[in-house]
């Protein structure tokens, strides 16, 4: 649809954010950076998602919990209300195993449709590393008319 | 004025720029966020940032020593790749006198408009920095910032 916005479906529309400061993400931890729920009727989209590992505080043990992870992770997982720490392959990830920047691509919007409870968790996923950590995003929540 | 099309609302999102209360010890600095445009055509644009100073400690009339004199007690900046001063215009100083003496606000006095790279990528770096050396500041950061990803 590329027609003009009316008001109604303006109101429809809202941005939530996505925010984690700074933060010391130690060694096989996790950290439920958001959490939201889809209501039959509803869209959400991941408009923007971007973790930065600032840097490594400790590097005592390189070894992975989830071999084909990064060792920091930042995913989507769904049906986990009530857990703190993620299980199973999310919907989508990205992570790195170095201080550096990742994110994903903005043009390729992902749509959460389906009812149910979705979790954003960002994974330290070594035994034995402690990282300084900062993510920034935000979803977008529509109405459907 | 122009309409506001579908499209044009799908290329424009706010990324939010928060900081909870924080204690910062004296000469620290935390990252509030980070944003990295890869794109010429996509642009950001700072409008709506505030900063607040909730405490002092200790919380006495005595001057803050600064690590840089040019800034205030407590400041935000927005720090382009390595970068080690932040962009012009971005800063937002709370306590630059010689005096500091919380509660105290300020905002973003301009709107801060960033366009993105024409070859490789910028990283952008959001920063709340305690510039004393003898002061615990307590302090939170409320903002959004808007990115456009097909800005004309």
């Amino acid at each position: 649809m590329n027609g003009f916005i009316n008001a109604t479906q303006a109101q429809g529309i809202r941005d939530i954010p996505i925010v984690l400061p700074q933060t010391e993400l130690r060694r096989n931890s996790a950290i439920v950076v958001q959490s939201f729920e889809v209501e039959a009727g509803e869209r959400v989209k991941l408009k923007w998602l971007g973790m930065q590992i600032l840097q490594q505080l400790a590097n005592e043990d390189n070894t992975k919990v989830t071999t084909a992870f990064k060792s920091v992770y930042l995913g989507i997982w769904s049906g986990m209300e009530g857990l703190a720490r993620p299980a199973g392959a999310p919907i989508m990830r990205v992570g790195s195993d170095v201080p550096s920047f990742k994110s994903i691509n903005p043009y390729y919007v992902r749509e959460f449709t389906a009812p149910d409870h979705y979790q954003v968790i960002l994974v330290n996923n070594t035994l034995g590393n402690d990282y300084d950590v900062v993510v920034t995003g935000v979803l977008r929540l529509e109405d459907d008319a | 004025m122009s309409f506001i099309n579908q499209q044009t609302l799908n290329d424009q999102l706010d990324l939010p720029i928060t900081l909870p209360r924080t204690s910062l010890e004296p000469n620290d600095d935390l990252v509030v966020s980070v944003f990295e445009l890869d794109e010429s055509t996509q642009q950001l644009t700072f409008k709506a940032v505030q900063l607040h100073a909730f405490l002092r400690d200790p919380d006495d009339a005595s001057t803050p020593s600064k690590v840089d004199a040019a800034k205030g007690s407590l400041y935000f900046g927005v720090y382009k790749n390595d970068d080690t001063s932040p962009v012009l215009n971005s800063t937002i100083i709370v306590g630059p006198t010689s005096t500091f003496t919380p509660p105290e606000t300020q905002e973003l006095a301009n709107e801060l408009v960033v366009n993105g790279p024409s070859s490789g990528s910028d990283r952008y770096t959001m920063k709340v920095v305690n510039n004393t050396t003898n002061l615990r500041i307590e302090a939170t950061l409320t903002g959004t910032v808007r990115i456009d990803l097909n800005a004309a």
